[in-house]
């Protein structure tokens, strides 16, 4: 039994460093720009260059390590074999496995922009959301097994910081508060609160903080994720790629938090959470050290499941043309571009099988 | 019996009380944000004239802003010019000052061999300015005018409230001449907007009322007939089922149109109504598309009814699958039962208690689909209505929009607890 179930353990961990390395591999074999070049300017890694601006490729580099094959998703080819079917070569003589789109674009190197846009955004959305749920689940469970006790005046002042911390994250949004003015809030904040569990030692209050998560869901959830998506980037009209994550991550972040703090509720209720609290753990030791690695599994699942969906959101919005990514070759640009050109099945057919392919190993993944 | 129906309506209006308040304080929120944050006012000509602050400002009926920020800031579009404005108010420089900073600036900038100085305008630290302005006035070669503005800009730059109390928040009432007011008072009177809401709603809703159909009657069928299989063959449809509930909608429907709607491809297959035809409809009117053209409708309900009815039927399956392990049909079929009666007749009605909770919350998912198929097929319904409202920067459309549907979607799980209890008052104390 314990070999299988070490196997699983590292089986998951595995799977990372796989995706990882093959994801440089990838971008040493196909790129639009060398994969390394030192020069004047300094060190360049052709890494992360799916975006729109390619910058020129410097002479006076003194290292460069080229791709096998350099080919852009963006260069187009106008003229009488400017839309290719599969498996041809055009009169420049250049040969393209997926074929061309109607501007001559390599459909390939668009497959493997959207390869790596959907696995950034998959990957980092799961990661986050799943490490913030995580922590807000567990804090959750534990104080609703083990209820903080304050007195009436912290109430009075925790409830004073919940109304004040939207205001301050406006602020903050309109450039008149910065990170060294939160730094001093949260400062004068945890201050009073200690001076005031100092001060008031009658401790008849519970501070609700395992009804947070809840309330948060209920917050989200009666609005499909696509509609909050649509007023958040009519809010922002332009926003950033690492924008468009964190808004991903906030879109998820409820449901997870309800979903672990759901199974970490059955976790604390355990008997060798009792008998460490009486030996008198500190708190945030008994959540990270004795609560959290029982959430592994359901952590897991969790994170393939978001990480198929933030795909799914993202390439959906892609569609539509909103977004950072609209304008980018993302996979669900280009599937546009297909309904636009009917007569190319090529050009939406194969970021379609991409896009499925990745969602079932994900859905997979987690199956297994 | 009079006391009772009391209750009950007291218990139904303090729930769409409470809805009411959440769906309000959502957009309360949104607009509050997105009234300070968009850049509502194009101003080309630099610095803005003041008398549009009437025309465009304020946002909303309230505003919460620390003292030292001027609302006027909002007339300069958001970049290094508006970064610099707000550094100045912080440090406790007047609003005006800096407009008249900016004036000096841009004056000494057009004089011939100044026109470096044009970067001050964004620089944020005044020291560095007021060094740079020294070095010019100190500087035997510059002509007088130039000394002039330089003196000018050095005295705008001076501080004149520096006190802590210029971070205290202050609350600021605008009253009803706020630009969220003119926008939402003129929706509902008589403007194209409302009609437009209206006949998007009424193709919206016959489509969602089509597919919601069409995949809870093809989930519970595709659950039934699974259960009747082989174990050889469920397994090749779970997989299936897998497949298909990982579709993104949008691929499904690009797809389709491709092969099903134009004889490009396999001309037999060109049987339904194609994406440009939606543009063509006669009539918007509810009752006109349901009776006269809901044919059109099936394509674009199916495909979003074909992903979401396999997820049915895989939650219908795992409730089955734990349900035909338990005694009573053991008995049921020691009594002599079919297989296709005890599935139909008791298994289905036993686990159909979680389901119902499941139905109620299928709409969001649904809506998202909506979406998705209207800008594919051009229907003009609400999906295709907030996607234009987005490219045109219609706030108010996109918030009644968001309101309308977080009110369905909380209506539709209000109705789902409500029938669950009905069908089992067990749940009533003990909610699924």
């Amino acid at each position: 039994m314990k070999t299988t179930k070490l196997k699983k353990k590292t089986g998951s961990v595995r799977l990372w460093w796989i995706i990882i390395s093959a994801y440089i591999l990838l971008k040493c074999l196909i790129n639009p720009q060398p994969v390394v070049s030192i020069g004047n300017s300094g060190l360049r890694l052709g890494l992360f260059n799916f975006s729109n601006d390619i910058s020129d490729p410097i002479n006076n580099d003194i290292l460069t390590i080229q791709p096998l094959w350099k080919v852009s998703a963006y260069k187009t080819h106008l003229g009488k074999d400017s839309t290719l079917p599969p498996l041809k070569w055009d009169s420049l003589g250049n040969f393209h496995l997926m074929g061309t789109d109607h501007l001559g674009r390599d459909v390939f190197a668009g497959f493997i922009c959207g390869l790596e846009i959907a696995v950034l955004i998959g990957l980092f959305v799961a990661v986050f959301t799943c490490l913030v749920s995580l922590i807000l689940g567990v804090i959750g469970a534990y104080f609703e097994r083990f209820p903080l006790h304050i007195s009436r005046p912290e109430k009075v002042l925790w409830i004073i910081f919940a109304f004040i911390s939207p205001l301050m994250l406006g602020w903050s949004i309109l450039g008149a508060m910065t990170f060294i003015g939160w730094i001093w809030y949260l400062i004068l904040f945890v201050g009073l609160v200690l001076i005031f569990r100092k001060v008031f030692r009658t401790k008849n209050r519970i501070l609700p903080i395992d009804t947070f998560n809840r309330r948060f869901q209920e917050f989200f959830q009666p609005l499909p994720d696509l509609v909050i998506l649509l007023v958040v980037l009519a809010i922002f009209d332009k926003i950033s790629f690492i924008g468009l994550i964190l808004i991903l991550i906030i879109l998820r972040l409820p449901a997870g938090a309800w979903f672990l703090q759901g199974r970490a509720q059955q976790i604390v209720h355990l008997p060798h959470i009792d008998q460490v609290s009486t030996m008198g753990v500190s708190v945030w030791r008994i959540m990270g050290l004795h609560i959290m690695p029982l959430l592994k599994s359901y952590s897991v699942v969790f994170m393939s499941l978001t990480a198929s969906r933030a795909i799914l959101s993202e390439s959906a919005l892609s569609f539509l043309g909103i977004g950072p990514t609209g304008e980018w070759m993302s996979w669900g640009s280009m599937i546009r571009l297909g309904l636009n050109n009917m007569n190319m099945w090529w050009v939406a057919l194969f970021p379609i099988i991409g896009l499925v392919g990745l969602s079932l190993l994900f859905r997979f993944w987690y199956k297994d | 019996m009079s006391s009772k129906i009391l209750k009950f309506s007291i218990r139904i209006s303090n729930e769409l009380f409470g809805l009411v308040f959440r769906v309000l304080v959502v957009v309360m929120v949104v607009y509050f944000l997105a009234g300070i944050i968009s850049d509502r006012v194009d101003i080309d000509d630099y610095p803005a004239s003041e008398d549009k602050i009437e025309s465009n400002l304020p946002m909303f009926y309230f505003s919460v802003l620390p003292s030292w920020y001027d609302h006027r800031l909002e007339l300069t579009s958001r970049g290094p010019v508006k970064k610099q404005g707000i550094a100045f108010l912080k440090q406790g420089i007047d609003y005006s000052s800096w407009l008249s900073f900016q004036r000096d600036v841009e004056q000494l900038a057009s004089m011939e061999g100044y026109r470096e100085v044009n970067r001050w305008r964004y620089i944020r630290d005044t020291s560095q300015i007021k060094a740079e302005v020294s070095q010019l006035i100190n500087n035997a070669i510059t002509k007088e005018e130039v000394k002039e503005t330089c003196l000018n800009i050095e005295k705008s730059l001076k501080v004149t409230d520096n006190g802590i109390f210029r971070w205290m928040p202050t609350f600021h009432w605008w009253g009803t001449g706020n630009a969220f007011h003119k926008d939402f008072s003129t929706f509902f009177s008589g403007t194209g907007k409302w009609y437009q809401l209206k006949s998007a709603m009424a193709l919206s809703f016959i489509l969602s009322f089509f597919a919601y159909l069409f995949s809870i009657a093809g989930g519970t069928g595709l659950a039934l007939m699974y259960m009747q299989l082989k174990p050889g063959m469920k397994r090749f449809w779970m997989i299936v089922f897998n497949f298909v509930y990982v579709f993104p909608i949008f691929c499904l429907a690009v797809l389709a149109v491709q092969f099903f709607t134009s004889d490009y491809y396999i001309p037999f297959l060109n049987i339904f109504p194609g994406p440009a035809r939606f543009l063509l409809l006669p009539s918007t009117s509810f009752w006109g598309v349901l009776t006269q053209q809901s044919g059109y409708f099936i394509l674009p309900a199916f495909l979003i009814a074909l992903p979401l009815s396999c997820g049915i039927a895989m939650h219908w399956i795992a409730g089955m699958e734990e349900d035909r392990k338990k005694p009573y049909v053991l008995t049921l079929q020691s009594k002599g039962l079919t297989g296709r009666r005890i599935y139909f007749r008791h298994i289905l009605r036993n686990v159909s208690l979680p389901m119902i909770v499941y139905f109620s919350m299928l709409l969001p998912a649904l809506m998202s689909g909506v979406l998705l198929i209207e800008n594919v097929f051009a229907i003009g319904g609400v999906g295709r209505l907030s996607w234009q409202s987005v490219r045109n920067e219609d706030f108010i459309m996109l918030l009644v929009i968001t309101a309308i549907v977080a009110t369905i979607n909380s209506l539709m799980n209000s109705f789902g607890k409500w029938l669950l209890i009905r069908v089992d008052p067990r749940t009533k104390s003990n909610p699924v």
